[in-house]
C-alpha cells in the first residue's frame, strides 16, 4: 500500500530526535561552566553515605511475587478498554471477557496450589 | 479446531491432575488427549465442518497432515521422557503440560491464515521449549541451553515481528492469502517490488532460518541440543522443525510465491552453506547429541530445497522428509537416554549389539534412515525432495547428493561403534515397556513408512 517514500517523515523525525539529543549533550558541555570541587564530584550531595555493593543476592520469592503481580496488573489494564466499550460490545464482549478472566483464574488457582505465594516454606 | 482445544484442555488437566502426586494419571491424561486429538484430525480430513471454528485458523488437508505428524511426535516425546519425569512427581505435570502447550503452538503455526495467529503460534510453541530446555536443573549445560535458546529466540522473534510490520506496511494486510493476491495483482508495477516489501520478506526469512536452525543462524542449535534433556531434544528436532517448516512453506508458498525470483537466490546460498557446514562439523564430533545437532543442520539444508522448489508436490515431499526424520531422531534420543552416559559420548554405543540387540537394531535402522539408505523412510524423503528440485536446481541437487555421501561416513561410524566390543564389560540394558512400544513403532515406521507413503498421493 505504501512505498518507501511515505516513510520519509519518520526518517526525518528520527533524525530530529537523535539530532536534538546530540545537540543538547554537546552544547551543555561547551557552554556550561566547569566548577570542580570535592563536594561537587561526590556521588551524593545529601542523604546517607552509601555502603556496600548494590548487587547482592535477593531472595527469588521477591521476583516470583513481582512477576505474578505484573500478570494480574496487566489483566486489570485490559479491563479499562473493555469498561469504555462495555455497552457496545454487548453479550459477545462479556463472554469474551469471562473467558479471559476464567483463563486467568485457572492460572491463579494453579499458582495457589503450587504454593508460590506462601512466603514461609 | 476441535482437536486443538482437546490438546490444550488435556494439557491443562494434566497440569492440575499432577497435584495428586500420581505421575501415571498425568501420563494417561496427556496420552488419551493426544490420541483423541489425532483421531479428530483424521476425522476432519476432507471434512471441514467442526464444532468450533475461528477465521484465523483453517485446517486444510495440508495443515491436518502436518498436525497429525506433530501430535504423534509430541506423544512419543512425552512417552520416552516419562521415566525421568516420574522421578519428580511434583513436576511431572509441568513437564508434560508444557510439551502439550508447545504442541498447541505448533498446530496454530500449521493452520494459521493471518500473521497474528502465526505469530501467536510461534510464541506458544517457543516459550514452553525455552523452559523445557532447562529442566535438567542440576546440569549446568541444561541451564546454559535454556538461556541461550531464550535470548537468541527472543531476538529472532523480534526480527520476525519487524519483518511482519514491513510486509504490512507494503501490502496493507495481515492475511497471507491477501498478501499473495496483492503481490500477484501488482507484480508488473513497482508496488510489489518496493524495497519495503523486500526488506520484510528477508526479515521474515531470517527468523524462519533461525527457528529451523539453518546456517548462518545455527549457532544456538548444537549447544541447545546437547544441553536439553533427551526427550526435549527429540521434541525440538521433530515437532518444532515440523511446525517451523510447515509455516515457512505456507508463508512463502501462499504469500510470497510471486517474489520467488527475489528470495530464491538468498535461500540457495543459505541452503548450500547449511549443507556443507552441518556435514563438515559433524565429521569430528565425539558427543552423540552434538552429532545429531550438526546432522540436523544438514537435514535442514536438504529440506530447504523443498521450500526452494515450491512445486505442487513440495509440501507433501517435505512432509514425508520431516516425518521420516522425526521417527529416526526420536528413536535415537530415546536410545541415547537408555544408555545413560553422562558425557553423552558416541563411544558409549560400543557393545550395544551385545548389551541389547533390540536397541541396536532400532539404532542401526534410524541411523541408516538418516543417512538415506533405501528402502528406509529417510531415503524416500530425500529422493522425493531431490527429484522435485532437480529440474530447477540441478547443480545444487548434485552438491547435496555429494554431501549425502559425506554424511554416510559419520552415521556409519556410529553404526560401527554399536557392533564393536566395549572396553569395559557392561551389564545388559533393561528397556522399560513404554520404550519398547515407542521404539517398535519408530522401527516399523522407518522400515515400511517410505514404501507405503510413496505409493499414495496424499494431498
Amino acid at each position: 500500500m505504501s512505498t518507501a517514500n511515505d516513510y520519509l517523515p519518520i526518517l526525518i523525525q528520527a533524525g530530529v530526535a537523535i539530532g536534538f539529543v546530540v545537540l543538547v549533550l554537546v552544547v551543555t558541555h561547551v557552554l556550561g561552566p566547569k566548577l570542580n570541587s570535592k563536594k561537587k564530584d561526590a556521588n551524593f550531595e545529601c542523604g546517607i553515605e552509601s555502603k556496600g555493593d548494590a548487587r547482592f543476592p535477593v531472595s527469588v520469592r521477591y521476583f516470583l511475587t513481582a512477576i505474578l503481580f505484573v500478570l494480574f496488573d496487566v489483566e486489570v489494564i485490559f479491563f479499562y478498554p473493555y469498561a469504555v466499550n462495555f455497552s457496545d460490545l454487548k453479550l459477545e464482549g462479556l463472554l469474551a471477557v469471562i473467558m479471559f478472566v476464567a483463563f486467568f483464574l485457572v492460572g491463579f488457582f494453579y499458582v495457589l496450589k503450587k504454593g508460590a505465594l506462601e512466603w514461609e516454606k | 479446531m476441535d482437536a486443538l482445544i482437546v490438546i490444550f484442555l488435556s494439557g491443562l488437566i494434566s497440569l492440575f491432575i499432577a497435584f495428586a502426586k500420581k505421575p501415571v494419571l498425568v501420563l494417561l491424561t496427556s496420552t488419551v488427549g493426544l490420541l483423541i486429538a489425532i483421531a479428530l484430525f483424521i476425522a476432519q480430513w476432507n471434512n471441514p465442518v467442526t464444532l468450533f471454528s475461528y477465521e484465523g485458523l483453517e485446517f486444510t488437508n495440508t495443515a491436518l497432515l502436518y498436525s497429525i505428524a506433530a501430535s504423534i511426535f509430541a506423544l512419543f516425546s512425552i512417552l520416552i521422557g516419562y521415566n525421568s519425569y516420574k522421578k519428580q512427581p511434583e513436576h511431572t505435570g509441568e513437564y508434560i503440560g508444557l510439551l502439550m502447550f508447545s504442541l498447541v503452538g505448533a498446530v496454530c503455526m500449521l493452520a494459521f491464515t493471518d500473521m497474528f495467529m502465526f505469530f501467536l503460534g510461534l510464541e506458544i510453541l517457543s516459550l514452553p521449549i525455552y523452559v523445557l530446555a532447562g529442566t535438567n536443573k542440576k546440569d549446568l549445560r541444561s541451564s546454559e541451553a535454556s538461556l541461550k535458546y531464550f535470548l537468541m529466540g527472543a531476538f529472532a522473534t523480534g526480527v520476525l515481528l519487524f519483518g511482519i510490520a514491513w510486509t504490512y506496511g507494503a501490502t496493507g494486510t495481515f492475511k497471507i492469502q491477501e498478501i499473495g493476491d496483492f503481490i500477484y495483482n501488482n507484480q508488473n508495477t513497482g508496488i510489489a517490488h518496493s524495497s519495503i516489501l523486500y526488506v520484510g520478506v528477508l526479515l521474515i526469512m531470517a527468523s524462519f532460518l533461525f527457528k529451523v536452525g539453518a546456517a548462518p543462524f545455527h549457532f544456538w542449535s548444537p549447544d541447545v541440543y546437547e544441553g536439553s534433556p533427551n526427550e526435549v531434544t527429540g521434541f525440538m528436532a521433530a515437532v518444532v522443525k515440523l511446525g517451523a517448516f510447515g509455516a515457512f512453506m505456507k508463508i512463502f508458498g501462499i504469500a510470497f510465491p510471486d517474489l520467488h525470483a527475489f528470495w530464491a537466490p538468498a535461500l540457495v546460498i543459505v541452503a548450500l552453506i547449511t549443507i556443507f557446514l552441518g556435514n563438515l562439523s559433524a565429521l569430528n564430533q565425539i558427543h552423540f547429541k552434538r552429532l545429531l545437532a550438526y546432522s540436523s543442520i544438514t537435514h535442514v539444508g536438504y529440506a530447504l530445497l523443498a521450500v526452494l522448489t515450491l512445486s505442487s508436490n513440495s509440501i507433501e515431499n517435505l512432509w514425508i522428509y520431516l516425518f521420516g526424520y522425526g521417527f529416526s531422531i526420536i528413536a535415537l534420543v530415546a536410545i541415547a537416554k537408555l544408555l545413560n552416559d553422562d558425557e553423552d559420548k558416541i563411544s558409549a554405543f560400543k557393545g550395544l549389539a551385545k548389551r541389547n540387540p533390540f536397541l541396536a537394531t532400532v539404532a542401526v535402522l534410524a541411523l541408516l534412515s538418516l543417512a538415506g539408505v533405501p528402502p528406509l523412510i529417510g531415503f524416500f524423503g530425500k529422493y522425493l525432495v531431490f527429484a522435485d528440485a532437480f529440474t530447477q536446481y540441478p547443480l545444487i541437487v548434485i552438491i547435496a547428493l555429494a554431501n549425502s555421501g559425506i554424511g554416510i561416513y559419520y552415521y556409519l561410524k556410529t553404526v560401527i561403534n554399536i557392533f564393536q566390543k566395549e572396553e569395559i564389560e557392561e551389564s545388559k540394558i533393561e528397556v522399560p515397556a513404554i520404550h519398547i512400544v515407542v521404539l517398535s513403532i519408530c522401527a516399523i515406521a522407518i522400515l515400511v513408512g517410505g514404501l507405503v507413503l510413496s505409493q499414495y498421493k496424499l494431498l
